[in-house]
């Protein structure tokens, strides 16, 4: 009888392919486009009190890209409303922001510049204050061959810059190129990470990012104040709670973790996400096994960050 | 004009013609590609949707499976439906329908795409519970003793929900599915598996109908039913249009065949008139090249053939014989009709194997222009086309004229030109017809030199380079210059000097004589004034006889009042009005002249001019001095002269005395003076008496 059982459920569990793909190496990009990005990334000059630039939120060099404040601070040192997400491999997300209200890179460049909370500027504002410099008006020249700079063309440099934003080679992607071995623990964790289900939305070149998923699927998970989730936008209470499953390379350098960045270490995170999600306790060992996994999904610093703007 | 007409609504014909073509081409093609892009977008969602099913299917089946393709094609159903309802065929009011149509899809489009997201949110939780259940169940054989009736509970509950997911079917799972009910008496880690178990039990029991009916709607035909009816709608429409537009392409190519038609009506006639204007051309050519009278090739025709010397002609000029008197006596008409008979009549059989052209060349001249004949033969042809002409009976109006013709032939160039001149000389002998031209006639060369002779004196006249000269004349007795003849000279443009033999004939035939004679006039009337020699001055009898000249002369005269003027009678045998030349002597005796008779003892000299006229001196020729001393006959004539002189009492002047031994002779003959380069050459400036060395 009990081998029974167990037959059975090797019926029910049908194990597909590998579900996690390596980060394409030289992923395509204008690189003319993208330096000028990413001056303009790190440039101030995109905000109205000449104070905060995207890298601000997005710590490219330290911070895996992302904010290690809970919520993030724009102009006047307003408060942001929920944790920002890292900008790097970004491009191979299916949506943008936590509520993936944005269909593309270019859609969502446009937010944070236009958020009053963020960059707070107009189109006419971007264009005016860069035409006010002699290099931006020589270097759109020397890229777009125009004498007036559009904003269009800054988010194109922008998005340019961010497609560059890549971590190929990470130890993990070597593993599954078969260039590296990995560590017991680590090779325990990745499988311990398919078992208890962490796969079923942590999957794809960006282990998420390519889908929407409620947090707290067997647990109501109570938070502290309205995030902008995707009942926000749809009004549907289906959707209470919705966000985009957030990528996790890189993960060890994105901390604070969760919408809210509730989570402070990944330790945490786990412990959280096998609650809410898997609704099982893993034993201590388990989440140590499946944090080393996560830790070998750092990757290369992205090229362009070694370039000279 | 006609024709620039025609060939301007010719190119606005094609031109309108090309423009209905091209803008029928670029809408046709404008069409054709909303077609084929409305097609291919419909297509697009097609195989986006069906993706996505397969997608779909395999994830709820699969464990663990990667998104990101499912993910990929949940944006490109959006995208490929935005894509759609902007294709531009839709701003078309004719497709309203499918418009309409297309835009019934957005909500089945959304309804998928949330569908979609709320199938892979419960997807999400039915897998994990699913794990959860398959690594937990195993874990029950330790927990609970085997006789323990939760392994029936279990086993029943698992074999429900896998039977459930395998077929997909919802009724397998009812409300009346029941959770593993816990024992008071189970121990805490029991309790707690049974808690945990029923957590996930109770998921799937909870959201399987829900699962299962996403499932359903994802793999509802909705979308491409949707589709189907919209394409549907579409080809009824763009069919109607496909037909329509065929419809334009028959009018267009019935319109191309007509106006094609006109253009090939119109390049025919254009054709046709360019017919009829190359008869117009070449009747002009005819009028232009042919003489209207006779039909014979004209003037013009005959100076352009031989305006390019490349053949050799032979021309026969035929000249019609007082034509004028012809036309005076019987009218043009009956002239013109002679012309014509004769324009025939040359064209002798005979002329034929010389490639013969004729010609009307003047009123009453004929040419014939012959390639390859000889001399001997041209005469012969000249001959029979002469008498052919003589013999010949010209019946005009009952009048019978006969007529003669004078011919030239000439084989030099210019043709015309030499045959005219032979022509002339021709007229003068009556009893010649016909006459080769003959170099030596050299006609033009006189005609030339003539020419140039007048203009040079004419010139000469102009910028007084008319000049007397005077040659000293000697008493032979005492020794001394008694006398000077005035001589016309030409100094000409270089410093030379010119005589008048060289130009005085042919000036005498014109207006410029008397010019030059009013010259030395008034010359030699001034030197006669201021010097005590007596001066002589020629005048022959075109001079005498010019009245107002001779009033000039003698009015001069009168006011100069001089008495040391001599006259020397030239060409004494053309001295043919004696009366005029008697007046005119006793005239000039009154103002003390003597007269001179110049040259004689040549040609017909004429010894009743001593018995008529009052001869003073009697001037010996030249000719005849020059031989004296070599010459026995003409010194014999030289002494009989003086003889005869000394007889009838004139004086003498011995000409040409060039040396001592001339000069000795005469001066032992008795002759009363001697001039020549012996005595001194003719010079601007008179002589003195120490330059005479005898």
């Amino acid at each position: 009888m009990r081998y029974f059982v167990l037959t059975l459920f090797f019926g029910l569990t049908v194990f597909a392919k590998e579900p996690i793909s390596p980060i394409p190496l030289n992923a395509p990009y204008d690189k003319q486009k993208a330096l000028l990005g990413y001056r303009l990334f790190m440039d101030p000059i995109l905000s109205s009190t000449n104070s905060v630039a995207c890298a601000s939120c997005h710590d490219i060099f330290s911070g895996g890209g992302a904010d290690r404040n809970k919520v993030s601070f724009g102009v006047y040192n307003k408060k942001g409303n929920i944790q920002s997400p890292t900008v790097l491999n970004a491009r191979y997300n299916f949506k943008q922001f936590w509520n993936g209200r944005a269909q593309d890179l270019y859609q969502q460049a446009n937010g944070p510049i236009h958020n009053p909370v963020e960059l707070n500027m107009t189109n006419k504002d971007v264009e005016k204050e860069l035409s006010t410099s002699q290099l931006y008006r020589s270097l759109f020249l020397q890229i777009y061959k125009t004498n007036t700079i559009q904003f269009s063309q800054v988010i194109d440099a922008i998005v340019e810059f961010e497609k560059a934003l890549t971590t190929p080679n990470s130890r993990f992607d070597r593993y599954l190129r078969g260039e590296k071995s990995l560590s017991q623990d680590e090779i325990d964790g990745y499988t311990l990470f398919k078992q208890v289900g962490c796969i079923t939305c942590h999957n794809g070149i960006n282990l998420g990012g390519n889908s929407m998923q409620k947090i707290g699927l067997f647990e109501e998970y109570k938070n502290q104040k309205n995030y902008p989730d995707l009942y926000s936008i749809t009004h549907d209470p289906d959707y209470k709670n919705v966000f985009k499953v957030p990528t996790l390379r890189n993960i060890s350098q994105t901390a604070p973790y969760l919408h809210d960045g509730s989570a402070k270490t990944l330790k945490d995170s786990v412990i959280a996400m096998s609650r809410y999600q898997l609704g099982s306790t893993l034993s201590n060992q388990e989440i140590e096994k499946i944090v080393k996994f996560l830790k070998t999904l750092d990757g290369e610093t992205p090229k362009i960050l070694k370039e000279k703007i | 004009m006609k024709l620039y007409k025609n060939i301007f609504f010719l190119s606005l014909i094609v031109s309108g013609l090309f423009y209905i073509i091209s803008s029928f081409y670029s809408y046709e093609q404008k069409f054709s590609s909303e077609i084929k892009s409305f097609r291919a977008s419909i297509s697009y969602i097609e195989r986006d949707n069906s993706d996505l099913k397969y997608n779909i299917l395999q994830s709820s089946i699969y464990a663990y499976y990667n998104q990101d393709e499912t993910a990929k094609y949940v944006n490109l159903l959006q995208s490929d439906y935005d894509h759609l309802k902007n294709e531009s065929i839709l701003d078309d009011s004719n497709y309203a329908d499918v418009k309409s149509h297309v835009n019934q899809l957005s909500p089945i489009v959304n309804d998928k795409i949330n569908s979609i997201q709320k199938y892979l949110i419960i997807n999400a939780g039915i897998k994990n519970s699913f794990i959860f259940l398959s690594r937990e169940a195993s874990k029950s054989n330790a927990l609970f003793s085997s006789n323990d009736p939760i392994h029936l509970q279990i086993t029943s509950l698992i074999t429900t929900f896998s039977n459930a997911r395998r077929i997909l079917d919802s009724d397998y799972i009812d409300s009346n599915v029941n959770l593993l009910s816990s024992d008071v008496n189970y121990t805490q880690e029991q309790k707690e598996f049974i808690t945990k178990f029923n957590l996930h039990a109770a998921y799937l029991k909870n959201n399987f109908k829900e699962f299962i009916s996403l499932v359903n709607i994802i793999l509802e035909n909705n979308i491409n039913t949707k589709l189907s009816s919209t394409n549907k709608v579409f080809d009824n429409i763009s069919t109607h249009d496909t037909q329509i537009l065929n419809y334009f392409t028959f009018f267009i190519i019935t319109i191309s065949s007509i106006l094609f038609g006109i253009i090939i009506f119109l390049l025919i006639k254009i054709a046709n008139e360019n017919k009829t204007l190359k008869a117009t051309q070449t009747q002009l050519d005819y009028l232009l090249t042919h003489d209207k009278l006779t039909s014979l090739f004209n003037r013009y025709e005959f100076e352009q053939l031989v305006a390019s010397p490349n053949t050799e002609y032979t021309l026969l000029l035929i000249n019609v014989d007082k034509f004028k008197q012809v036309n005076d006596l019987y009218g043009n008409s009956i002239g013109n009709i002679l012309l014509q008979e004769i324009s025939k009549l040359i064209q002798l059989e005979v002329l034929k194997s010389y490639i013969p052209k004729y010609f009307r060349v003047g009123g009453d001249e004929f040419a014939i222009l012959l390639q390859q004949i000889s001399t001997h033969d041209a005469n012969i042809v000249a001959n029979s086309l002469s008498n052919t002409i003589l013999s010949h009976d010209f019946v005009v109006s009952d009048i019978s004229i006969h007529v003669s013709v004078s011919i030239a032939i000439n084989q030099e160039y210019p043709l015309l030109e030499n045959a005219d001149m032979t022509l002339k000389h021709i007229k003068k002998l009556p009893e010649i017809r016909y006459m080769f031209f003959d170099k030596k006639m050299n006609f033009l060369e006189t005609i030339k030199t003539n020419i140039n002779t007048i203009n040079l004196v004419e010139d000469a006249i102009a910028e007084d380079r008319i000049v007397t000269f005077y040659q000293p004349i000697l008493n032979i007795k005492s020794k001394k210059i008694e006398k000077y003849e005035a001589l016309v000279r030409i100094i000409e443009k270089d410093g030379s000097i010119l005589t008048p033999y060289t130009f005085l004939p042919i000036v005498q035939q014109t207006n410029l004589y008397q010019d030059i004679t009013k010259i030395m006039i008034e010359n030699v009337l001034q030197k006669a004034k201021v010097n005590s020699y007596r001066f002589s001055i020629n005048f022959s009898m075109q001079d005498i006889s010019n009245i107002p000249l001779m009033e000039i002369f003698f009015s001069q005269l009168e006011s100069s009042n001089v008495s040391n003027l001599d006259i020397e009678l030239l060409e004494t045998e053309h001295l043919y009005n004696l009366s005029m030349v008697k007046d005119f002597i006793l005239k000039v005796k009154k103002f003390g002249c003597n007269i001179l008779i110049d040259d004689f003892g040549t040609g017909y000299s004429n010894f009743s001019y001593f018995s008529e006229l009052e001869i003073d001196i009697l001037k010996i020729d030249g000719s005849i001095t020059k031989e004296i001393n070599h010459n026995s006959k003409k010194l014999q004539i030289f002494k009989a002269i003086s003889s005869f002189s000394d007889a009838i009492g004139t004086k003498t002047i011995a000409e040409f005395v060039e040396n001592r031994e001339i000069y000795k002779t005469i001066e032992e003959i008795g002759i009363t003076y001697a001039q020549g380069y012996f005595i001194g050459k003719p010079s601007p400036i008179l002589l003195e008496e120490d330059d005479i060395t005898i």
